[in-house]
């Protein structure tokens, strides 16, 4: 039972009666991730890589501590292989901008999956327009809502430069077989870019089982400050990419006539990072591998079942997903005659949080036939009161519009 | 005692939403607009016909939430057979009344109007309310041409 473990987070303590299901858009922060990054800021904050003093040395020591427990956490051999984004966004954005430009020609073929978030797909979709490249999209099975393998095999050709795929849809929870897709993407020659953000917070994530091209995240989605994300790269793309911004913090040497570049990563870090950031993820990945992720696991997908089976005893509520395929604390759904937006906020009036909406996911909604969709979305500091709130809060839509 | 919910989700607006009016074809269309927004999806087709300033039919389609159905719909039964120089300050008082930017007098709007005003406690919806209205005045301003 990891009903305890709601009495880390100080937003909730902050807020009873709060019933947070939210956590897909942004997860709560832990107490420990809070005062570690507050303890850095009075401790040990100073400019990094250049003061000579000993608390620009802390504050490196901090920044770099960081970028060797989050290598490790995802499996990455390198530190130098992870390099510090604002979030998944900008990590997605960098790779189109930096490798996209490079390796994508006319004719070239682009392919992404239809259930991608926006921040996979339009940077790719700019990308194939201004190449005049193709954009692939592939589809789900209609049955299963997984990943329909043997389209993604046939849309791969000779012409494919980048596989472009979410590890955990936002919006389904769908989880597709990594290896399965790099080992299509080694055969073509195609580079992956794997879109991480949704499925770190709930799972041990290690690369080195399916050697990713790419994979990117973001902190605040893992229990950490907002405003923090990660691009992994192996290394040898890493060192042939161009940089995406210049300036300070990336060069090695600037003459008036020219500029050459610092290594990786610090060639993709221009200016003054988020320290902070760094240190809050450091601290969210202790905080959650000694929970340890089975136990996480269990405990959402328990919780996310519990509110399916009563939607179901309930009757009018549409569920998209089979209970053997909730995965990652995501439970999307629709009330009979009812638009998600009223949902929402009738859900909210009651204090309980739910996103309503296309979820930045629109080729999706619309892959799905729906105009919008209700997610509710579990995690660690989520309670089976918080099921029951849910439950009578869309017992009282139902009322409300007297259906 | 009613709740701000209750007052938002009244059953005129919830008839409206269920049964919106004047989403239909028209003989001569002088002025059309769609209004899309992104928060929830809420989609807006308007269509008029107009004669000699007046606005003689009006084609009011939502897909989307009951606040900006129900609105729709409203509008369409409010507009039809107004001026359209009356409608331009009708659509200028509404925006005003919803966004609270100033004090409107209301109590001589019809009532099915004044059944909006639930919304008012409920900032995110307040663009829900909007959109037919601003929508329509993005129809009247871009496409009409005097006849
Ligand atoms: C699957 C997925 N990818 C990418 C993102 C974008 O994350 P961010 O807004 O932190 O860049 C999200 C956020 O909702 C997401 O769910
Ligand atoms: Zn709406």
């Amino acid at each position: 039972m990891l009903e305890r473990f709601r009495k880390d987070f100080p937003v909730l303590e902050n807020n009873p009666g709060l019933t947070y299901l939210d956590s897909a858009a942004s997860t709560q922060k832990p107490a420990v991730v809070l005062e570690k990054t507050d303890r850095f800021y009075r401790f040990d904050y100073a400019n990094i890589h250049r003061g000579i003093y000993r608390l620009s040395e802390r504050a490196t020591a901090s920044y770099e501590a960081a970028r060797k427990r989050i290598a490790e956490f995802i499996g990455a051999a390198a530190p130098e292989s992870i390099v510090y984004t604002r979030n998944a966004t900008e990590s997605l954005n960098l790779i189109a901008a930096t490798m996209g430009e490079q390796a994508v020609q006319k004719g070239d073929e682009i392919v992404v999956t239809v259930m991608e978030h926006h921040a996979n797909f339009v940077p790719w979709q700019q990308l194939a327009a201004k190449k005049g490249a193709i954009l692939k999209v592939v589809g789900l099975d209609r049955e299963t809502l997984e990943l329909d393998m043997t389209a993604l095999e046939s849309a791969v050709t000779g012409k494919t430069r980048f596989i472009c795929c979410t590890m955990a849809s936002n919006v389904l929870g769908t989880t597709p077989d990594m290896a399965e897709v790099t080992k299509l993407a080694k055969k073509s020659g195609a580079l992956t870019v794997f879109d991480a953000a949704q499925f770190v917070p709930h799972h041990k994530l290690d690369i080195s089982t399916f050697d990713p091209d790419f994979l990117v995240l973001s902190g605040h989605k893992m229990l950490a400050l907002d405003g923090f994300g990660i691009l992994y790269g192996k290394p040898e793309h890493l060192a042939a990419m161009p940089p995406y911004m210049t300036g300070g913090d990336m060069i090695e040497n600037v003459t008036i006539k020219k500029t050459t570049y610092a290594e990786p990563p610090q060639k993709f870090e221009a200016g003054t990072p988020f320290m902070g950031g760094a240190v809050s993820l450091h601290a969210a990945i202790d905080y959650l591998e000694n929970i340890g992720f089975d136990r996480i696991q269990a405990h959402e997908t328990r919780l996310a079942k519990l509110a399916d089976e009563k939607f179901r005893a309930l009757g009018k509520v549409k569920l998209y997903r089979k209970p053997d395929r909730i995965h990652n604390g995501i439970l999307p759904f629709n009330v009979e005659g009812v638009h998600p937006h009223d949902v929402a906020t009738i859900l909210g009036d009651m204090d309980i949080c739910v996103r309503a909406g296309h979820h930045c996911a629109q080729p999706l909604i619309r892959f799905m036939d729906e105009m919008a969709m209700v997610r509710a979305s579990f995690y660690i500091y989520n309670t089976e009161e918080d099921v029951d709130r849910l439950i009578a809060g869309v017992k009282k839509t139902l009322e409300v519009f007297h259906k | 005692m009613t709740t701000p919910l209750d007052n938002m989700y009244r059953d005129l607006i919830l008839d409206h939403y269920e049964h919106p009016r004047n989403c239909h074809e028209l003989k001569n269309t002088d002025g059309t607009e769609e209004g899309y927004n992104p928060l929830c999806g809420d989609h807006v087709d308007i269509k008029f016909e107009q004669d000699n300033g007046k606005i003689t039919d009006i084609s009011v389609c939502t897909k989307g939430c009951a606040i900006c159905t129900a609105s729709g719909s409203i509008m369409s039964d409010i507009l039809k057979g107004r001026s359209v120089e009356e409608t331009e300050k009708l659509v200028t008082e509404v925006k005003a009344y919803l966004k609270g930017e100033r004090d409107v007098e209301i109590s001589n709007w019809p009532e099915t109007l004044q059944a909006l005003s639930g919304v008012r406690k409920f900032p995110i919806r307040i663009k829900c309310a909007l959109l037919p209205w601003t929508t329509a005045e993005l129809a009247l301003k871009k496409q009409i041409k005097p006849k």
